[in-house]
């Protein structure tokens, strides 16, 4: 075999190897890309969740025989004060007798008013 | 300078730097992808809500964390394109920070306590005001607290309870204020009361004139000891007058009465005393 011979005969065996290294990169790559990718994408569907649950997240008011009286979500409800508290995610007070303010994560944001 | 190249591709060396330079590639793409997906996990878990309501002329803001990422409030925009520098400590699950501003707030920053270059900028929810609701059968009664009346016919001691006069039926989304006025001296101590929720009460000395105001809904008046109207609508105000010697008159009367009716009387004080259970059903 002469010289010119052999080195193709090598030229091809590189670009094997070469094709076949390219092709177990790409596929360690993928397989990476998916693992790195998965929490990300698992982090946007919960916070779409979240967002969601916020967005119906509400208050209501009632007197009670203790006085007046403010009920979040899930059970949460708390005695309301002349000044600002928290119930559950929403905050509000007492403005007079039959009035309360409150602001909820369902409420408008401030820039949409 | 082709040649050297030729001889890059061809030859083993050629190979090795390409393998080397593939392999950087794909590590140093992959770390980015890895870096700027950590940062975007990260951040889609950073859940903070602001809210702010108007107290007392200036702005109440809260934000609480409702998540399980620590963050730390850094900055508060407000309307009027200012901001506020604020960086608190970290916030953990269900933690709240509160400031008072003097203009409207309309957004905060927050960065995570973990990575403080990861932030995000949360909406400052506006507020809403509504209507304490009482409960749906709540009853305004006019009573007589406990006194003896010395009448020529007359001479008893009465508890509250045997001495719910009037009750006014108090119907559901109904919100009423009481006023009182023109009081003078009267050995008959009254009293304006509300049963079944905490709407307050009215205390009376004298000759009695008292106004019922709905705000919201309809009163319905229960017609027994008390000549006046059946009801009150929304925006009007209704008058009753009385004096103690109409209502000790009444009393007379009201002693006549069967005792089962003084016996209803006296279970509605019980009742709207102490439990919800409502006994007298709203009108339809």
């Amino acid at each position: 075999m002469s010289p010119k011979t052999r080195a193709k005969a090598r030229n091809r065996g590189i670009s094997s190897v070469f094709t076949a290294v390219v092709i177990a990169i790409a596929v360690v790559a993928g397989i990476a890309a998916v693992a790195i990718s998965w929490p990300m994408i698992k982090s946007g569907f919960d916070k779409n969740t979240w967002s969601g649950s916020m967005s119906l997240y509400k208050v209501g008011f009632t007197y009670t025989e203790s006085g007046a009286y403010a009920y979040a979500q899930n059970g949460v409800s708390a005695p309301l004060n002349d000044t600002p508290g928290f119930v559950g995610y929403c905050l509000a007070y007492q403005y007079n007798a039959t009035t309360a303010i409150y602001s909820c994560p369902s409420n408008q944001p401030d820039y949409q008013r | 300078m082709s040649q050297i190249l030729e001889e890059l591709m061809t030859e083993p060396i050629g190979f090795i730097i390409a393998m080397v330079i593939l392999i950087a590639g794909a590590v140093g793409g992959l770390y980015g992808y890895w870096a700027y997906a950590n940062h975007v996990t990260l951040q889609n878990y950073l859940w903070p809500i602001a809210e702010v309501v108007p107290y007392k002329g200036e702005y109440f803001l809260a934000v609480i964390n409702t998540g399980y990422e620590p963050f730390i409030v850094k900055q508060i925009y407000l309307s009027n394109g200012s901001t506020i520098n604020v960086n608190t400590k970290p916030l953990t699950h269900n933690q709240w920070f509160t400031e008072t501003t003097n203009q409207l707030p309309i957004a905060v920053r927050v960065c995570s306590a973990v990575e403080p270059s990861v932030c995000t900028v949360a909406p400052v929810h506006g507020w809403s005001m509504a209507v304490i609701k009482p409960p749906q059968h709540a009853v305004l009664a006019v009573v007589i607290d406990s006194c003896t009346f010395n009448l020529t016919k007359l001479n008893i001691t009465k508890t509250e309870e045997d001495l719910v006069l009037q009750a006014f039926h108090y119907s559901t989304h109904c919100n009423c204020t009481a006023i009182h006025n023109n009081l003078t001296t009267c050995t008959c101590p009254w009293r304006l009361v509300w049963y079944g929720w905490s709407g307050g009460s009215v205390c009376y000395g004298g000759n009695l004139t008292f106004l019922i105001q709905p705000t919201h809904g309809e009163v319905r008046f229960i017609k027994h000891a008390l000549e006046g109207p059946n009801e009150a609508k929304p925006n009007t105000i209704v008058v009753f007058n009385a004096d103690c010697t109409y209502w000790l008159h009444r009393l007379e009367n009201l002693t006549k009465l069967p005792q089962t009716l003084l016996q209803q009387y006296a279970l509605w004080g019980q009742l709207y005393s102490g439990s919800s259970y409502p006994l007298l059903e709203c009108p339809s």
